[in-house]
């Protein structure tokens, strides 16, 4: 451990974070004030003791050097991946998942380990590997290494939480400089998944695929696995689609448009439009939030605490959080454009991405434009591991703009 | 780092994509709060806030003398609402130990289920209620409702009706006056949460529930009491299939007793009609009195002439008409007291058919009386295409006309009170909270249907039916009555023509003809063997008209023509001596005196009280019921009973202050605390009543309608 300058750390930044989380602290208690145990009564009290744990994990990253990150990443690795392993079979079944450790009261995710593990080695893979941007080779090793959690977690199963890893590298692809046009070409499968439902639009599409490659020139390899696989998709998914019971079908649509079944999944997302709806401008206040105490909202405290602020704070405190979240991704990806070490940088970006596509769903969920995924809005949302996992990450970030100068 | 061309245009793609992100959720707030804002309060308003009814109290019912005849009572019903598993367990235990039930079997019977309202029992026994109150864990909660009570069972529940388990009016005057009697509910703000089944009640914003209004009847239960028994006699002494009787005041039109009686109807308790205003049925020889009515105000008649009613027999177009007797010259007088046919007929067809269906008009036929209960019928008076001389002959003897009992009596009120239509009414008024009358509904003339003379005229010619016509046998030497007979077969409307064997019985008429107060009409449905009005109808209306006359002279306030005035007509009636005070030796010794006899509940001591009061007129046999004062005002010693009627046997219980319930109704038959028994105050007693005389059809009617009444002093 090195004697930090305090004076020089990104103040700002950190205070942003604490807001935020501070915010969560006082909607978790707003959100189950009117429960009917006490034990949902003192949520934010257990809130504000992660809270305090966070901050200490925080001290500590901040206190480390970023040399030792590099060092330890691929035990880290390993460690999270067995983790994922163990917890398929010694872990505590929870609503149909075997997601968590339960150390007496405190439930442990691993998944939410193995984000910052994969993040880690990732960023240690591309800041390192000397192949060539857009190998095929880099590209397969990097997706063999997200794929191995991806599945372990769809083992468990928890499909929003495996999303987030698909975003981590993609996002990982990103910043160490594979092209957007490439990432377009590799989801391309499933755009043609979409397209393929009527076959008009699916057959412009295809011909603007073969046109995009034709002018974009891939290689010749990359090229004909992205046509093919797009043709696979293309043609099977009808048949398949045909093949579907009413009642799945029903379940595909609804995920994608919820409004559709508004006493089913769309009933989340009706009351959550309703609660920010009803918040009007400067809200209803503190503790006066209709939907919020009357049971409307579900999980008031997790993952739609976005609707609990809209509702009694207004537009003024969403924008108010809009604001806070916003400043930290600036803050991050200046900081993750001025530092020195690629491997550094890569972190940087990664954690910046986990915060924005969660925030990103979360937001979008709560507001009605993007599906019920169960994705917590990071700071905010009640749940310790995640607290502790953000402000790991912000340890991070703000460890790395400390030290922008080492290599 | 340096930063490459291609460096900057990822980083300025992010920049986009993240700012993209954010103007959407930005619009989208601004959207949803700005714009949609107060759609979306509405929303919440809409789902989430509610209102609970506060039920009002229901007005309560009254007769003319001020005696409650349909009152609230409150009573207490049993509901689950358990919070939780534990209180779930412990109320299905409970319910199941209560109720006998076998084990496990109350949840689902019930439905019990954590945070769920269930009524378990509603409007349990008092008893029941203070024990579970005291017994009953958490959980399982009593609420206070309010239930109609009739004190008086049966009697005069035909008008009344019912209100159901809501107290919602569902016959009579319930139903017709619900709107008045159940008042505004109230209503409680509540809130309702996004389970949709708690409901937690704001702290305030409530409208107060607003009472119902207590109406007054015109009916006078004592004359209802009367008028139901000596009808079920004249039905089961005729052994008729039915009656029906109408008794008002002729001089405002306040009806003062209505009844039917049909030993066959299944549920007396909850009657759904009252068929003497929705049953029609044709009227017979007693509309030859509005037939009279007609030929007296066209000046067709001298009264020293005579007509010729044909021995009998007459030939009216291509059809014959009969008369009962075989009469010959009759005088217009004679025709209406002996209800000669033929006779009738030529005086109608002289009046011709517009004259007689006008004069019918005039006296409510064909029109609904709206006296206030539902289902009423308008009878059927309708002009035929062509008036033939027979079409006329058979109106002016009741025939193809349909009316109803109270259409009828009303009728015969007209001539009573000299010529005017009265709007038959049922309420007398309105009563406030503290009991005062706040609304009284004032008689209400429709019209003048005759004039002064004509319905004297009339009047006079009745009061021969009854001297010297078919009706001798009403002649009563208590009350001078006045009326008409009438004996008409019966339509058998599958065939289109009459039963020869099934007749309408009926009599209506008024009294005291000097200055007549009542007027009313008593039917009986095809008695057997004798079916002549006169004989079977007559009697029932003579039996009423002298019991109410003699036991409450009171109703009849007019000065001058008190009852002490005209005693010589009362030969097997006397006064009733004043006892309170007396010994009980001379009591005795002054009631024999007056040919009555005494009923005590003591051996000696002094008369503290008697029913019925002094000064009014008895007949000559009756009992008084005496009672003693004892040492110790608390003990009461238990009288017999057996074999007085209900009235006496509350009186006598309601002076003694014991509470009371009876079965059936008639005479005591049985009492559950035995004569000579001392028994403390407010102890309860049964009592099982039959109807009086014997026969063989009231011991099965006794046994079927019988339901228990109670009547509890403290309420």
């Amino acid at each position: 451990m090195t004697m930090l300058s305090y004076a020089s750390l990104d103040w700002k930044l950190i205070g942003a974070a604490l807001l935020l989380s501070l915010i969560g602290v006082v909607l978790i208690m707003s959100a189950q004030h009117y429960a009917d145990t006490t034990y949902q009564q003192q949520y934010y009290q257990r809130q504000l003791i992660w809270l305090v744990i966070a901050l200490a994990v925080f001290v500590t990253v901040v206190h480390l050097p970023l040399r030792l990150f590099d060092f330890i990443t691929p035990l880290f690795y390993a460690v999270s991946m067995l983790l994922l392993i163990l917890v398929l079979f010694i872990g505590t079944p929870r609503m149909g998942a075997m997601r968590w450790f339960s150390f007496g009261p405190v439930n442990f995710a691993p998944s939410d380990l193995a984000k910052v593990a994969l993040i880690f080695i990732l960023a240690r893979f591309f800041a390192y590997t000397k192949l060539s941007v857009i190998s095929t080779r880099r590209l397969a090793a990097s997706a063999l290494l997200t794929v191995i959690p991806l599945g372990l977690i769809l083992k468990q199963p928890d499909l929003g939480t495996s999303l987030v890893f698909i975003v981590i590298l993609f996002a990982m692809w990103f910043w160490s400089g594979l092209s957007p046009a490439y990432m377009i070409l590799i989801i391309s499968p499933l755009l043609s998944l979409v397209a393929a439902s009527h076959w008009l639009v699916w057959s412009i599409y295809i011909t603007a695929l073969v046109i995009f490659l034709l002018l974009f020139k891939p290689g010749f390899l990359f090229g004909f696995f992205t046509v093919v696989a797009n043709l696979a998709f293309g043609i099977i998914t009808p048949f398949m689609w045909g093949r579907l019971a009413d009642y799945q079908k029903l379940r595909i649509l609804t995920f994608l448009d919820p409004g559709m079944d508004p006493r089913g999944a769309g009933y989340q997302i009706i009351q959550s439009k309703i609660a920010i709806g009803s918040g009007g401008i400067l809200g209803k206040g503190l503790f006066n939030g209709s939907q919020t105490r009357l049971d409307f909202l579900p999980e008031p405290h997790t993952d739609f605490i976005f609707s609990v602020l809209g509702e009694e704070f207004g537009l003024l405190g969403a924008l108010v959080v809009l604001f806070l979240f916003g400043f930290i991704f600036c803050r991050a990806i200046r900081i993750a454009v001025r530092c020195r070490s690629k491997f550094a940088s890569l972190l940087v970006g990664g954690a910046a991405s986990i915060f924005l596509f969660q925030f990103f769903v979360n937001i979008g969920m709560t507001l009605g434009f993007m599906p019920v995924t169960g994705l917590p809005l990071p700071f905010v949302s009640y749940g310790g591991t995640s607290l502790v996992l953000s402000w790991s990450l912000i340890g991070l970030i703000v460890s790395t703009d400390y030290r922008w100068q080492e290599y | 780092m340096k930063r490459t061309r291609q460096e900057r245009i990822r980083l300025g793609l992010f920049f986009v994509l993240v700012c993209c992100f954010f103007a959407v959720a930005v619009a989208r707030l601004v959207h949803l709060q700005v714009f949609l804002s107060s759609r979306y309060s509405e929303i919440v308003n809409k789902q989430s806030s509610g209102t609970v009814p506060i039920p009002a109290l229901r007005g309560i019912i009254y007769d003319r003398n001020g005696k409650i005849v349909a009152n609230n009572v409150t009573k207490y019903s049993l509901y689950a609402y358990p919070r939780d598993a534990a209180e779930l367990s412990h109320v299905a235990t409970y319910v199941e130990r209560l109720f006998d039930h076998p084990r496990g079997s109350a949840r689902q019977k019930y439905g019990l289920a954590i945070k769920r309202f269930r009524w378990v029992k509603r409007l349990l026994d008092d008893d029941l209620a203070r024990q579970i109150a005291a017994e009953a864990p958490p959980g399982l909660l009593l609420r206070k409702e309010t239930q109609r009570e009739y004190p008086y069972g049966t009697i005069g529940k035909q008008i009344i009706g019912f209100a159901d388990i809501d107290n919602c009016g569902k016959a009579g005057v319930e139903m017709y006056f619900d709107s008045v009697l159940s008042g505004r509910e109230g209503y409680a703000d509540i809130r309702r949460d996004g389970l949709r089944n708690t409901y937690r009640v704001e702290e305030q914003a409530l409208v107060k529930p607003e009472p119902g209004r207590s109406l007054v009847l015109t009916v006078d239960w004592n004359l209802q009491e009367i008028v139901e028994e000596e009808l079920r006699r004249g039905v089961e002494e005729h052994h008729a299939k039915s009656g029906m009787a109408v008794f008002l005041d002729c001089r405002n039109g306040e009806v003062l007793a209505m009844a039917h009686y049909d030993p066959t109807e299944r549920n007396p308790h909850l009657p759904v009609k009252l068929r003497a205003v929705s049953d029609q049925f044709e009227p017979g020889s007693i509309l030859k009195a509005f037939t009279a009515v007609g030929v007296i105000e066209e000046n067709l008649i001298d009264y020293d002439d005579s007509i010729f009613c044909e021995e009998g027999k007459w030939k009216v177009g291509r059809r014959i008409l009969h008369d009962d007797k075989e009469h010959g010259w009759l005088n217009f007088r004679g025709v209406v007291e002996l209800s000669s046919n033929i006779g009738i007929a030529k005086y109608a067809i002289m009046l011709g058919g517009e004259g007689l269906f006008d004069v019918l008009r005039r006296f409510g036929l064909g029109e609904k009386t709206c006296v206030g209960l539902p289902g009423e019928t308008s009878g059927r008076l309708v002009p035929p295409s062509r008036w033939s001389d027979y079409n006329i002959a058979a109106l002016a003897m009741g025939h193809s006309v349909a009316v109803n009992s109270l259409q009828m009596a009303n009728g015969f009120a007209v001539i009573a009170n000299g010529g005017i239509l009265y709007q038959p009414s049922l309420i007398l008024g309105q009563v406030d909270q503290d009991g005062k009358l706040f609304s009284r509904w004032r008689p209400q003339a429709i019209r003048r249907t005759v004039s002064q003379t004509c319905a004297d005229t009339l009047a006079s010619i009745l009061r021969g039916v009854v001297e010297r016509g078919t009706a001798d046998v009403v002649n009563s030497p208590v009350v001078s009555i006045a009326g008409k007979t009438g004996t008409a077969q019966i339509p058998d409307v599958a065939n289109r023509r009459y039963f020869w064997n099934k007749f309408m019985a009926s009599f209506a008429g008024f009294y005291p003809c000097e200055d007549p107060v009542v007027a009313g009409i008593v039917v009986i449905e095809e008695p057997q063997p004798i079916h002549y009005g006169g004989l079977t109808a007559g009697p029932v209306f003579k039996r009423v008209a002298e019991r109410y006359s003699i036991l409450h002279p009171d109703v009849f306030t007019s000065p001058h023509r008190t009852l002490s005035e005209t005693s010589t007509r009362f030969e097997n009636t006397s006064e009733i001596p004043d006892l309170v005070g007396r010994g009980l030796a001379q009591a005795r010794a002054l009631a024999a005196e007056h040919d009555l006899s005494i009923l005590c509940d003591a051996e000696e001591g002094t008369v503290a009280w008697q029913f019925p009061p002094a000064n009014r007129l008895t007949f000559r046999g009756d009992k008084i019921l005496v009672s003693v004062t004892t040492e110790s005002a608390d003990d009461v010693t238990m009288m017999d009973l057996r074999g007085l009627s209900i009235r006496e046997a509350s009186a006598f219980l309601e002076r003694a202050g014991i509470n009371f319930m009876f079965r059936g109704n008639g005479q005591v038959v049985r009492q559950s605390i035995k004569p000579g028994e001392t028994v403390s105050r407010g102890t309860q007693c049964r009592l099982d009543c039959r109807p009086g005389t014997g026969g063989k059809y009231k011991a099965q009617r006794a046994d079927k309608t019988d339901k228990t009444v109670k009547v509890d002093r403290q309420s």
